[in-house]
């Protein structure tokens, strides 16, 4: 699975600064190891939508997600899926062994590992889209707990739908924290092919993000990976 | 049913178990995501129903619908007890022989990784066997664990609140490691010693695919080994979930295991009673032999096994205070990341275990070997030897490692062996004997050998094998007692010859009080090796001592064609020395970041210039002047930490040197961190503290995940005037407010500062703190103000 280094460079906050040719090594030799160390697995699951509102209900109950964002996400979708990916926890076990010794390719190395999550969930998303695609529908955009006011307190009930502490080694802390830390969470609605929302088609917003206050992307006129 | 029963019969073999719970009650209708557990009381009839089925398919013991009963996961209105007692009363219930307590991950990841500490996950697992031996329970099966410490914690509370016999299986992934990266080989050296009855494998792949790790565990594993495969991979077929291993095929692959010695098979995920009655019927015409596992002596971290009798194995010494200012600071401070760079550098330059000492008088021994062991064990992946001549601390650092240490030291007084081996016996370490007495070191290497043939025979009373035994044959100085020097050799020699157990040696004492001491060292390590030498305990940071060592794995042909040999030569003539002399400007080294260059620079410095003129007149303009490239985006986060790198390893340099000369320098203030409590994101409270010390401030880091009453607490005890908070989560916002109100509370004058992705100037207002810090520079503007305005009142 392929690390996008122009990615990589952006979380590290880079806007075009000129590189000397040993942090540009440097860098490769991170995406290397962050290749070599992280084990990208995932886990997916259709889930029946009950009629639309807040909460939303999926599968008779099983899930509950509460919000006025996650539902207007949802608005129009026959089914949703549940996706949980994870790199696992060696990557992780060499950030933090690094900080130690070397601080900037800790650092690297972290932006690394964020830049493959993202590549993971695209590749759990993509394997949703085929199946979804064989039954006729089309997939909108992640949905995350923490996005808009979709809460973080969903997250251990996700993980257990999906069982992801047996199938791809995931958990979550007391304080919602996903452990192995460099893992994803999401909700993708499946579409009737007429019936998908223009808007997620592309990118999202910034506007249903948590972050949008303090995001240093925008604070530099710029903007995340996900409304590109 | 008599518990000594079936502890026999996990001995005779085949023990037939039953299939998966889970996959038969979805079948029934219980939604995926709702607690299983809770049916044991809402639904009995269900549950028992689905045991009797099982029975009836011919299963010898039937599994407790109690997987998940544990206080993380059983949130429900009836109490933990409740659930287990019911459900360990249907398993009874169902006529089986034998009825399991089921015990499952708890749910969250442990220490490193993870917040639940070691004894935290004691006291739960405690709690899940009290209460399943309480309702009468015939055994306790630990299963699908994926953490090898999870398991070793879930195994010492069945053993110490219960008296069941205990079976225990991880699940192994398509890359044959678990989620943790225990392979099956590590699993058994970690797990075997602590008093399992059966050790093995469940769940994740079907019966085909474990095949490599079940062989590996029969090849490793003193005690049984258990399979309790899934009915192969789960697809999805028109909206249901069915498994792609028939019964026929499950019987027949788990059939073969038993013949190649499995003792107790069973089904785990998509598995029903059809699998086990086909399984029941296939086992009828086999026959079961024993396995045959091989006797090795091997000590194991939590990802990778060592084994200390198929070649030579070095002991890294660096981590004892014995003669080392620096670690002794360290240690009294509290200070772990000089500790982990330590381990660090030794695992780095070849150590294969590294040796834990922190034995200071003044010390809590105890406390502070189990916080070292859990701290260094997080950060490098190779085994340990608890080194101290206290036995509570022995068992304190033992019981703390992840995997299968090695116990330094029993030496042959009988209230020493009687106080250790029982501890190197319940917890399955090795054990280090050296050969000295009541009457001190014998001057000959045959009173040397009687006390060595001693300690291996009081082992085997109690238990120990002779495999898992080192005997240090003691080194005595050339400069004192040169006569008894080759004794050593001659004692060694004789142990290996008449005992046949595996010897280890502090090599460094050979030469105390005589120059040159490294080249008397690697002599001594080389003739030792000839003696016959297994483990020696080194310092692997001296190139001298690596060398033999390297060099004798070639002629011992245990560095197969010289391959690493070649290859670390062929490196070394390639090497141009960095510290050639520098001419260039020290600040404009800071400034590209060359570590290496701006440690030799400021080496070459303070012969003629003090070190404050290096901080103030070097340090401080050119780190500003990074800074102010880094604010105005001309250079990026990466190019700021390569100049604050550069300036820690010139900072090291002079410490080194005002240890050296005594000179002071006074530190500008003291900056307390710490990452709050619920969360463990600290990379950018890292690099805040990395400034603040390149900028001269004396930073106390408190670490992630630091408890409220922590933080107060070190305020006070230490009266700290600024700290920084940091918290990457909405969630552990509020332990930030939390922490700020209990130390405004407690009265204590402390200014916060803090910082963290979701944080802003509202939230810090919010959170009731002095400042915001919107990235590390800017922490450092904060205290030169803070820091500055104080010295004027």
């Amino acid at each position: 699975m392929d690390i996008d280094k122009g990615e990589v460079l952006r979380y590290l906050g880079h806007r075009g600064q000129q590189l000397t040719e040993e942090l540009e090594q440097m860098v490769d030799e991170m995406l290397e190891l962050c290749a070599r160390l992280a084990k990208p697995r995932w886990t997916h699951r259709r889930m029946s939508l009950e009629a639309a509102g807040s909460p939303v209900v999926l599968e008779g109950g099983a899930l509950r997600l509460e919000g006025a964002d996650i539902a207007a996400h949802l608005a129009g979708a026959g089914e949703a899926a549940v996706m949980a990916v994870t790199l696992g926890v060696e990557v992780e076990g060499r950030i933090r062994r690094l900080e130690l010794a070397d601080m900037v390719r800790s650092l690297v190395l972290d932006a690394a590992a964020t830049a493959l999550t993202e590549t993971a969930c695209d590749a759990c998303q993509e394997e949703i889209a085929r199946a979804a695609g064989e039954d006729g529908l089309v997939t909108g955009a992640r949905f995350s707990p923490g996005y808009g006011d979709l809460p973080l307190t969903v997250q251990p009930d996700i993980l257990r739908v999906l069982d992801t502490q047996r199938k791809i080694g995931l958990t979550c802390t007391a304080s919602l924290i996903l452990l192995p830390r460099k893992s994803v969470t999401a909700v993708i609605g499946l579409f009737p092919r007429d019936k998908q929302p223009v808007k997620q088609r592309g990118r999202r917003s910034c506007d249903s993000c948590a972050l949008r206050k303090t995001c240093t992307f925008r604070r530099d006129g710029g903007s995340c990976e996900y409304t590109r | 049913m008599e518990a000594v029963n079936i502890r026999d019969e996990l001995t005779r073999g085949p023990l037939l178990f039953d299939g998966a719970m889970g996959t038969m009650l979805q079948r029934r209708g219980l939604q995926a995501g709702a607690l299983p557990e809770v049916l044991n009381i809402t639904h009995p009839d269900v549950v028992r129903e689905i045991h009797r089925e099982y029975v009836e398919a011919g299963a010898d013991v039937v599994t407790a619908n109690t997987f998940q009963a544990n206080e993380l996961k059983l949130h429900c209105q009836w109490t933990l007890e409740e659930v287990v007692e019911a459900g360990v009363r249907l398993a009874k219930e169902s006529g089986a022989r034998f009825a399991a307590l089921d015990v499952g991950p708890l749910g969250q990841l442990m220490e490193p990784m993870g917040t639940v500490s070691f004894e935290t996950a004691c006291e739960i697992f405690a709690r899940q066997m009290r209460a399943g031996a309480r309702a009468g329970a015939d055994l306790i099966l630990i299963e699908t664990l994926s953490d090898p410490y999870e398991a070793k914690a879930a195994i010492l509370a069945a053993r110490e609140q219960t008296d069941l016999p205990v079976v225990c299986t991880l699940t192994f992934q398509e890359d044959g490691r678990t989620f943790v990266g225990c392979d099956p080989a590590t699993a058994c050296i970690a797990l075997g010693g602590l008093g399992v009855d059966a050790l093995g494998v469940n769940c994740s792949l079907g019966p085909k695919e474990l095949l490599p790790v079940v062989e590996t565990m029969l090849r490793y594993s003193r005690a049984p080994v258990a399979v309790q495969a899934n009915a192969g991979l789960p697809e999805i077929r028109g909206g249901e979930t069915v498994y792609n291993v028939t019964p026929g095929e499950f019987a027949r692959h788990a059939a073969t295991m038993v013949e190649q010695g499995v003792g107790i098979v069973g089904g785990c995920c998509g598995t029903t009673p059809e699998y086990i009655r086909l399984l029941r019927e296939t086992l009828g015409g086999k026959t079961w032999r024993a396995p045959q596992p091989e006797p090795v002596s091997a000590c194991c971290s939590g990802t990778r096994t060592v084994f200390l009798s198929r070649g030579v194995t070095v002991i890294g010494e660096r981590l004892n205070p014995t003669g080392k200012k620096k670690l002794k600071e360290a240690l009294r401070e509290n200070r772990m990341d000089y500790l982990l760079s330590e381990a660090i550098d030794q695992a780095e330059a070849g150590a294969q275990v590294l040796d834990v000492n922190v034995g200071l008088p003044e010390l809590d021994e105890a406390d502070v070997l189990r916080r070292v062991v859990k701290e260094v064990q997080g950060v490098v992946g190779i085994p340990l030897q608890i080194d101290s001549a206290d036995p509570a601390a022995i068992e304190a650092g033992v019981r703390a490692c992840v995997g299968r240490p090695i116990i330094n030291s029993v030496n042959g007084k009988e209230a020493v062996m009687d106080a250790v081996f029982p501890i190197a016996k319940k917890y399955g370490a090795l054990v280090i004997g050296l050969t000295l007495d009541e009457s001190g070191i014998p001057p000959t290497a045959g009173e040397r050998f009687a006390i060595a043939r001693r300690i291996v025979r009081r082992a085997e009373e109690y238990g120990i094998p002779r495999e898992d035994l080192l005997i240090d044959c003691l080194v005595l100085t050339a400069s004192a007692q040169q006569e008894q020097v080759l004794e050593t050799l001659r004692a060694i020699q004789l142990v290996k010859r008449e005992l046949g157990v595996l010897t280890v040696l502090g090599v460094s004492n050979v030469s105390f009080g005589l120059p040159d001491r490294e080249t008397l060292n690697a002599t001594f390590l080389a003739a030792a090796f000839g003696a016959g030498l297994d483990a020696p305990i080194l310092n692997p940071l001296s190139q001298k001592y690596m060398e033999v060592v390297g060099a004798y794995r070639v002629l011992a042909a245990e560095d197969r064609d010289a391959a690493r040999y070649i290859e670390s030569r062929v490196k070394s003539e390639t090497f141009t020395p960095t510290d050639a002399p520098v001419q260039r400007d020290l600040k404009e080294l800071i400034v590209q970041g060359r570590r290496e260059e701006c440690a030799a620079r400021v080496k070459a410095m303070l012969g003629d210039t003090p070190a404050l003129s290096i901080i103030d007149g070097c340090f401080v303009p050119a780190l500003d002047a990074v800074g102010a490239r880094f604010e105005s985006g001309e250079l990026f986060l990466p190019q700021l930490m390569q100049s604050a790198e550069a300036v820690k390893s010139a900072f090291a340099v002079i410490r080194e040197h005002m240890d050296r000369t005594g000179e002071k320098t006074a530190f500008k203030g003291r900056v307390l961190m710490a990452t709050v409590q619920g969360d463990i994101h600290d990379i950018g409270k890292n690099i805040v503290k990395m400034m603040l010390e390149n900028y001269g401030y004396d930073v106390l880091d408190l670490g992630k995940d630091v408890p409220v009453a922590q933080v107060v607490e070190a305020i006070r005890r230490e009266d700290i005037r600024l700290a920084g908070l940091s918290a990457l989560m909405t969630t552990t916002v509020k332990s930030m407010k939390d922490t700020i109100a209990a130390v405004r509370e407690a009265g204590l004058k402390c200014s916060f500062f803090v910082g963290g992705a979701v944080l802003n100037e509202e939230y810090a207002e919010f959170v009731g703190a002095d400042h915001y810090a919107r990235d590390a520079m800017e922490s450092v503007e904060i205290a030169n103000r803070f820091f500055d305005a104080n010295a004027k009142e």
